[in-house]
C-alpha cells in the first residue's frame, strides 16, 4: 500500500508551476510539504487529490493510476483538508462530517444507521462528538479544524492531504491539531501529506520533509537532513540558526534576518527632519 | 449537561428525519387550508360547504346546471388557485437552487435575466402581434424571450474565455437583464397606447389563469422540482466551496453548467403565464433556511410549499383588493415579515 508519484509536471496556462516531482509515500508516514509562498505546495496537493490534472507524469495509488479513476472513486481513497472552508456555513458539525459519506452513497439514497455509526466514531476520535449539534460558524478555529478533519476521515481514505491545517490557529490549537494528525497517521496507518508554513512544527511532527523551491523538489528526506542552513538560505532566502535543545530533544529553527532587505526605509524620521 | 449527553445516544439522523417530516406535514396542511380559504373569498363570498359540494359533484360527474357559484369555483377560482400554487413553488425552488449554486444571498430565480427576457418578449407581442395566436400569443412570446436570455447569457460566458465560472455567469446574467430592461423601457416609452398593458404584465398577476395554462405549467413544475431535488446533495457540498465539493467526488462543472439552465427554463415557463412576480423566489428560501437550516434536501421541498402558500395568500388578497397586481402585494406584505425574521436567528 503506497502512493507513488512519478515525474509530475504542471502548467498554469503557459507558466510552469511544478516540474519533475517524484516521490513515494508509505502507510503510516506523515510527510511535511514545506517551501516559500508560490513554491507549488497547494498545487501539488490538488494534483494528488485529482482536482488538477498534471500535463506529464502519473500518480499510482496501490498500483492504480489516478487518471483512470473517477472523481467519486478518488474521493473514497483520498481526502483533503483544505484551508478553513466552512467558516460561514450554517451546517451543524454533525451535518458537515456526514458530508464525508457522500462518495459512499448512491445518488438517491439517504444516509443510514451505518453512516451515523461511522460518523460518530470519527467524531469521537477527533474529539468533536460533543459539538455535533453546534453550528460550525459558532465554533472556534481549532474546533472547526477538527470537524473538517473528521469529515475527511468519514470518507474512509487511505491518503489524507492537509493544506496548512495550523494556519490562523493559536499556539495551543496548533499543537493539538498536529498531535491529532500525527496520532491518526500512526493509528489508522494513513499516508498523510501536510503542507506547513511553520518549520518548527514541520521538523517536530513529520517523519519526512519535502522542500519545494519554485516547483521543484529541493530536498527530500529526514527532517534533520532537509532543514540545513544552506537549504534555508537557498530556498527561503533567510539567515537562520538551527539549534538542538537537549532538554526537550527538539530541533529549533530561529530565523535571524532576510538575505535581502526590500524596504526603502533608511532611518526613522525624527521630529525636526 | 446530562440531558445533552443522553441526546447523543439517540440517532441524530432519525431525529433529523422526524423534524423534516414535521415541517413538511405542517406546511402541507397550511397549504390546503390556504387554498380552501382562497377558494371561498373574493368579490363574492362562497361558503365552504357550497365549495365542497360543487367540487364533489364535479368530481363525480353530476351535471352542475346553471349554478353561478359552480362557474366561479370551477372555471375561475380553482384554476387560479392551482396556478398560484404552481408558480409560487417554481419561483421559490428556483430561488433556493440559485442561491445555493452561486453561494450568493442576492441570487434569485431571475438571476440569468429570465424575467427581463420574458417581459421583453411579452411587450413585443403586445405591441406588434396582438392577436396572431389568440390569447396564448403573449405567454408564448414571453417564454421565447426568457429562453433567449438564457441562450445569450451562456454565449457571453462562452465567448468571455477563461473557462466556465459561476462569477462570469452571474455577471453575464445581470448585464443581459439590464440590456433587456433598457429595450423594454424604450418600448414602453414609444408604445404609449399599450404601455399600461405591458406594465400590468411586468408587475405580474394570476388573473388570467385557466385550466389549459395550469395543464401547461403543472408538468414543468413537477419535472423541475424532481430535477432540482436530485441535485440537492451536490448543492450542500457546494456550500463548502467548489474544491471541497469536487474533492468529495462531485462533478462540480457539470452541476454548475446544467442546473442554471434547468432552473431558468422552468422559471421561463412560470413567468410566461404569470408575469415576473417578485419577492417569492428571492425571499422564501431565506425564510425557510432560517427555519430548517441550509440542507437542500429539506430546503427545496419546504421552499416549494412556502412559495405556494405565500403566493396563494397574496393572490387572494389581490383578488379582494380590486385586482391589484399580485407582484405588488407579494413585496408589500412580504418585506416587513422578512425584516422581522432577519432579527431572529435559526434555532437548531
Amino acid at each position: 500500500m503506497s502512493l507513488k508519484v512519478r515525474e509530475i509536471e504542471f502548467y498554469y496556462t503557459a507558466r510552469k508551476i511544478l516540474e519533475n516531482i517524484s516521490f513515494t509515500a508509505e502507510r503510516g508516514e506523515l510527510i511535511g510539504l514545506i517551501g516559500p509562498n508560490g513554491s507549488g505546495k497547494t498545487t501539488l496537493l490538488k494534483i494528488l487529490d485529482g482536482l488538477l490534472k498534471p500535463r506529464i507524469g502519473s500518480i499510482y495509488l496501490d498500483g492504480k493510476s489516478l487518471q483512470d479513476m473517477r472523481l467519486e472513486e478518488i474521493a473514497r481513497s483520498i481526502a483533503m483538508v483544505p484551508q478553513d472552508s466552512i467558516a460561514d456555513t450554517e451546517f451543524t458539525a454533525f451535518e458537515i462530517v456526514m458530508m464525508g459519506r457522500i462518495p459512499h452513497l448512491k445518488r438517491f439514497s439517504i444516509e443510514g444507521d451505518e453512516d451515523e455509526r461511522r460518523v460518530r466514531k470519527w467524531m469521537e476520535l477527533t474529539g468533536t462528538l460533543h459539538l455535533a449539534e453546534r453550528r460550525v460558524n459558532e465554533l472556534s478555529g481549532g474546533e472547526r479544524q477538527r470537524v473538517i478533519i473528521a469529515r475527511a476521515l468519514a470518507q474512509e481514505p487511505k491518503v489524507l492531504l492537509l493544506d496548512e491545517p495550523t494556519a490562523n490557529l493559536d499556539l495551543c490549537y496548533q499543537l493539538q491539531i498536529m498531535n491529532l494528525i500525527k496520532g491518526l497517521t500512526k493509528q489508522l496507518k494513513l499516508i498523510a501529506i501536510c503542507a506547513l508554513h511553520d518549520l518548527n512544527l514541520a521538523v517536530r511532527y513529520c517523519d519526512k520533509l519535502m522542500l519545494l523551491d519554485k516547483g521543484k523538489i529541493a530536498a527530500i528526506g529526514k527532517p534533520a537532513e532537509v532543514i540545513t542552513q544552506e537549504n534555508l538560505k537557498k530556498v527561503f532566502k533567510i539567515d537562520a540558526r538551527i539549534s538542538y535543545d537537549p532538554e526537550t530533544g527538539l530541533i529549533n529553527i530561529t530565523p535571524i534576518k532576510p538575505l535581502k532587505e526590500e524596504s526603502r526605509l533608511r532611518k526613522p524620521i525624527t521630529k525636526n527632519a | 449537561m446530562k440531558r445533552r449527553e443522553e441526546a447523543y445516544m439517540e440517532s441524530l439522523l432519525k431525529r433529523r428525519l422526524l423534524k423534516w417530516k414535521i415541517v413538511i406535514s405542517y406546511l402541507s396542511l397550511t397549504l390546503v387550508l390556504v387554498m380552501a380559504i382562497s377558494l371561498a373569498i373574493g368579490p363574492i363570498y362562497i361558503p365552504p360547504e357550497k365549495i365542497l359540494k360543487i367540487i364533489y359533484e364535479s368530481f363525480m360527474g353530476v351535471p352542475q346546471g346553471e349554478s353561478k357559484y359552480a362557474e366561479i369555483i370551477l372555471q375561475i377560482r380553482l384554476p387560479r388557485v392551482f396556478m398560484g400554487v404552481l408558480v409560487g413553488a417554481i419561483l421559490a425552488v428556483a430561488g433556493a437552487v440559485m442561491q445555493g449554486l452561486f453561494r450568493n444571498p442576492l441570487a434569485g430565480p431571475y438571476i440569468l435575466g429570465v424575467s427581463s427576457g420574458a417581459a421583453l418578449g411579452a411587450a413585443l407581442s403586445v405591441t406588434f402581434l396582438p392577436t396572431m395566436m389568440g390569447v396564448y400569443t403573449t405567454p408564448i412570446a414571453a417564454f421565447i424571450g426568457g429562453c433567449t436570455s438564457i441562450l445569450l447569457v451562456y454565449n457571453i460566458v462562452r465567448l468571455s474565455g477563461g473557462g466556465f465560472r459561476t462569477e462570469t455567469l452571474l455577471l453575464a446574467g445581470i448585464s443581459v437583464a439590464y440590456l433587456f430592461s433598457a429595450i423594454l423601457s424604450m418600448i414602453i416609452w414609444l408604445a404609449t397606447e399599450d404601455s399600461h398593458m405591458i406594465l400590468v404584465w411586468v408587475m405580474g398577476g394570476l388573473s388570467s389563469a385557466d385550466w389549459l395554462k395550469v395543464e401547461a405549467v403543472a408538468p414543468v413544475m413537477l419535472v423541475g422540482l424532481v430535477l432540482a431535488y436530485s441535485f440537492s446533495r451536490d448543492l450542500n457540498a457546494l456550500l463548502l466551496g467548489e474544491e471541497t465539493a469536487q474533492s468529495l467526488g462531485i462533478n462540480v462543472h457539470r452541476v454548475e453548467k446544467i442546473l442554471p439552465i434547468i432552473v431558468s427554463l422552468i422559471v421561463s415557463a412560470a413567468v410566461s403565464f404569470s408575469g415576473a412576480i417578485g419577492f417569492v423566489g428571492l425571499m422564501m428560501p431565506h425564510i425557510m433556511r432560517r427555519i430548517v437550516g441550509p440542507d437542500h434536501r429539506i430546503l427545496i421541498p419546504s421552499s416549494a410549499l412556502a412559495g405556494a402558500i405565500f403566493l396563494t395568500m397574496a393572490d387572494s388578497l389581490a383578488r379582494c383588493l380590486l385586482e391589484i397586481p399580485v407582484g405588488v402585494i407579494t413585496s408589500l406584505s412580504g418585506v416587513p415579515f422578512f425584516i422581522y425574521l432577519l432579527r431572529r436567528s435559526r434555532n437548531p
